[in-house]
């Protein structure tokens, strides 16, 4: 049993995890074995992550190649992000609204905060030390729609620590105007009719004019109207009556799944074309054969049919061969019904 | 490379974009060392954007600034370190340049590469192989003459640009000199900043120049800088336009500025076919065809003459079939007009290799501070819709909205009281739809033109209007392109795809031109409320902006109401 301060670091070749070398504590190289090893793998890891280093890789290959591996980092360097954070110069992220609807945040640290209440509004066009953000009419109507306590306007004047440009200002008002909130009420009903039965009114949820209400539970309703003899008229509209109109760029209500389409199985057919001469003369064939086989065109030749088959892509050969075959045959291809 | 300084302007993304702070003390001397070897994408109030690109980058080497000087910018102007790796890649762009030559010597025209490795590898390019005609050493191939754009075209896709140091052919001699006195006998002289963009195009007649882009805003005076650039080369020159119309207004100011007798300038267009020492055609002439498998029978006039120089006048909108002819013609001294280098098809890598690299880029904000361009205001006025045009609108079929909001009959009186407000200015009032500018320009009593509109009675309206003696004028998309009207100070949008952003920034060129006095142009657009006219305004808006544009937004009760005071001091309209 391996004992020591390294008895739980191991070296083995690439691949080979059933020899594995252990480290001995007494090796002149230990150190650099296992708290380098802790080092490089330190150095890609959290620090490098949040851009408070940069690291060198180099293309040297060890003599005998290793795992885990070792020496492949020669050297990095700590960034301005790591010397602002060590001095605490950590600034707030500088917010700029430009006319073209961009957002401009400059951070030399993720702008976690700042991020979070701009995603809302705008798309992420950029990320950098300046991560730039452009304002869109259905972001905007849309964050507006979900949260009607939400401020554009003030949101962006708050965060830029100054006035919008005026043509920004007023596309957001005019959007905001555009964010009109609709609820969709599902498996609702409406009410026609003077709510003269007593009891009715326990199932009103809205009332839209005295002779117009929006109602919940519409069956238990239809039964309680009948049982007061109201003798009430039940109307039922197809769900696709009452969907949502086009365009609709949010909704509260949840969105049921679009039916999914039947899954056909797929099946492949392959197909092949082939063109088949038809000899009448067994010298001509043959002549043709040997033709063929001189233009090294291997092909399927039938001595006994006399025939002989190609693929299109032989075409030019075989056209080649008969134009040598006319030589000494008077030659009529005639195409026949097949 | 200098430490970064927190007081500094500029942060390098590690997308290679760079940010520029406009509030910051050392933002001058930041845009003026960006724009020697970044593309400026965006220059909204307080925050610019650049962005660093290979062609960015070789356009840089080819006028002789360096990787290190890239990176020493970038670093003493920075705010934060610059990206490792951006910094490699500057390295490695920049690398990549000049490590081809095109040279001419008795052999012919030879790409040499400074090393057998580079060589080997352009050797086995399938994109660039058919175009090396010999192998004459280990590291020089021979190149057949006609090849020589198709192969600096092959060369950039791959990642090599090639330095073009074969020189150019001398062509037909022709005196060309700029007067001091133009015709009409007003004072006249290059000014500065165009005079250094036609010193910097020719290099003194060296191979090092002619050829190349000159991007100058509207209003810049893209025409004078082409004289000036004609002045210096002194040889028959032939000038690619947009329109005729382009082309007329070019002559004129020609014969106005220049000693050319008018019996030495020519037009080649659908009407008129003269081939003259200085020739004036039409992209539409050059890329003319009776059918679609038919040959352009007009393309030979490229060979009609031994032009020593051929100007591309706004090279952004240069057709594919000119660009095939181009890259025959490298031997040419060759010089793009443009107010921007960005093509809607995305061949700026073409523009590169077979007009040549950027040669001067002065930003529209500079030339406005310096007084060369007027002030732009741009007022976006939103009005409501009748009810029963509501109606119509909501229950059109989505195609139809945008024409019904456009139309909407309100702008009428909105467009009659800025008149009013700018009453003796001269305006533009520019309209998609024909039917609508028609009842407007009746209802006003202005004249107007369409597509319609004969050349001849175009160019007496024309005329009237930079006389003075037509103060407004009513017209359709035909105005977008080239058309110089040089009193306009303000343009009223009424209708427009708003799509384009080349159109947008030429509507908006239309009166960018100084004026006297207080020098400031106005741009109205004027939108339907809650329509998708005004969705699409947005884009405008955002171009605009971009462009460092102040724009302001006005919302009208009803197209008679009190027109609110703007976001700009003192902008209350007449009830």
């Amino acid at each position: 049993m391996h004992r020591g301060r390294y008895a739980n670091f191991v070296e083995h070749k690439p691949g080979d995890w059933s020899h594995q070398t252990p480290i001995s504590e007494k090796d002149p190289e230990g150190f650099a074995k296992v708290e380098g090893r802790f080092v490089e793998r330190f150095l890609e890891g959290i620090p490098l992550a949040l851009g408070y280093t940069e690291v060198a890789y180099t293309r040297r290959k060890t003599e005998t190649p290793i795992e885990p591996s070792r020496g492949l980092l020669p050297a990095f360097r700590i960034t301005e992000r790591l010397r602002r954070a060590v001095r605490r110069e950590v600034a707030e992220p500088k917010v700029t609204v430009l006319p073209n609807f961009e957002v401009h945040v400059e951070s030399l640290f993720f702008p976690a905060r700042t991020e979070a209440q701009l995603r809302p509004l705008g798309e992420l066009v950029q990320r950098g030390i300046v991560t730039v953000f452009k304002l869109t009419k259905p972001k905007v109507a849309a964050a507006l729609a979900a949260q009607s306590d939400q401020n554009a306007i003030e949101t962006l004047k708050a965060l830029s620590g100054r006035e919008l440009p005026p043509n920004v200002e007023h596309e957001l008002r005019d959007w905001a105007g555009h964010s009109e909130k609709f609820i969709l009420y599902e498996g609702f009903g409406v009410l026609e009719g003077t709510r003269e039965a007593a009891g009715t009114s326990r199932f009103v949820v809205e009332t839209i004019s005295p002779s117009f209400a929006l109602v919940h539970s519409a069956e238990a309703l239809y039964r309680h109207l009948e049982a007061a003899e109201q003798v009430p008229l039940r109307i039922r509209h197809a769900d696709n009556a009452l969907a949502a109109p086009a365009h609709v760029r949010s909704r509260i209500a949840p969105t049921a799944a679009p039916p999914s389409a039947p899954v056909k199985r797929p099946v492949k057919v392959k197909r092949s074309l082939r063109t088949t001469l038809w000899f009448a003369d067994g010298e001509a064939h043959a002549a043709f054969c040997q033709l063929l086989l001189d233009a090294k065109c291997v092909l399927a030749a039938d001595r006994r049919a006399l025939t002989v088959s190609y693929p299109p892509q032989a075409e030019p050969q075989v056209k080649e061969c008969l134009r040598k075959l006319k030589e000494n045959y008077t030659l009529a291809v005639e195409d026949i019904e097949s | 490379m200098l430490a970064p300084d927190p007081h500094n302007p500029l942060i390098v993304q590690s997308d290679h974009s760079i940010l520029v702070e406009v509030d910051n003390p050392r933002y001058g001397e930041a845009r003026d060392r960006l724009v020697r070897f970044a593309e400026l994408v965006k220059s909204p109030e307080h925050i610019h954007t650049y962005r660093l690109t290979p062609l960015s980058i070789w356009n840089a080497c080819a006028a002789g600034v360096s990787a290190t000087a890239i990176i020493e910018a970038l670093g003493g102007l920075a705010k934060y370190p610059v990206p490792e790796h951006v910094v490699v890649s500057v390295r490695d762009f920049a690398g990549r340049y000049g490590h081809l030559q095109m040279t001419r010597d008795a052999r012919g025209l030879v790409l040499s590469a400074n090393d057998l490795p580079l060589a080997e590898e352009i050797a086995r390019q399938k994109a660039v192989a058919p175009f090396l005609r010999e192998r004459i050493e280990p590291r020089r191939f021979l190149v057949d003459p006609e090849d020589r754009g198709r192969l600096k075209q092959a060369l950039i896709r791959i990642g090599f640009p090639a330095e073009d140091l074969a020189g150019y052919t001398a062509g037909e001699d022709f005196p060309i000199e700029l007067r001091p006195l133009t015709r009409e006998g007003h004072p006249f002289a290059l000014r500065r900043y165009q005079d250094e963009a036609a010193r910097t195009f020719h290099a003194s007649g060296t191979e090092r120049g002619g050829s190349g882009v000159i991007v100058l805003p509207c209003g810049g005076g893209k025409t004078i800088v082409g004289m000036g650039c004609m002045a210096l080369v002194k040889s028959s020159t032939l000038i690619l336009v947009t329109s005729v119309t382009a082309a007329r207004q070019w002559i004129e100011e020609l014969l106005d500025k220049t000693t050319i007798p008018a019996d030495a300038i020519g037009e080649y267009s659908g009407s008129v076919k003269e081939v003259r020492p200085v020739t004036l055609a039409t992209y539409q002439i050059m890329t003319h065809r009776s059918s679609q498998d038919a040959e352009f029978t007009h393309l030979n006039l490229f060979d009609q003459r031994n032009w020593g120089l051929i100007i591309y006048d706004e090279v952004h909108l240069l057709p594919a079939p000119v660009f095939q002819i181009t890259a025959t013609l490298q031997a040419r001294r060759r010089l793009g007009l443009t107010a921007t280098l960005v093509r809607e098809d995305g061949r700026e890598e073409d523009v590169f290799a077979l007009i040549g690299p950027k040669k001067v880029d002065i930003p529209w904000k500079e030339m406005e501070a310096e007084g060369w361009i007027a002030k732009a205001r741009c007022t976006e006025i939103r009005l409501p819709m009748t009810e029963a045009r509501r109606f119509d609108y909501a229950v059109a079929p989505a195609r139809q909205k945008f024409r019904i909001a456009s139309e909407n009959p309100g702008k009428l009186d909105v467009v009659r009281r800025l008149l009013e407000r700018h009453a003796g200015t001269p305006a533009l009032i520019i309209g998609m739809y024909v039917g609508q500018i028609q009842k407007l320009a009746e209802e006003l009593n202005i004249p107007i033109l369409t597509g319609g509109t004969p050349q001849r009675k175009r160019d007496e309206i024309y005329a009237e209007f930079k006389a003075g003696r037509l103060r407004q004028l009513v017209v359709s998309k035909i105005a977008n392109f080239s058309v110089d009207l040089p009193d306009a100070a303000v343009a009223i949008q009424i209708s427009g795809t708003f799509g384009s952003r080349q159109e947008e920034a030429q509507r908006l060129g239309r009166v960018l031109r100084p004026k006297p006095g207080e020098n400031q142009a106005h741009f109205y657009s004027l939108v339907s409320r809650d329509t998708v006219e005004q969705d699409f305004a947005l884009k405008r808006q955002l171009f605009l902006c971009e462009q460092g544009y102040q724009y302001a937004i006005w919302n009208l009760d009803n197209p008679n109401g009190t027109m609110p005071a703007g976001q700009f001091v003192g902008d209350t309209l007449p009830k």
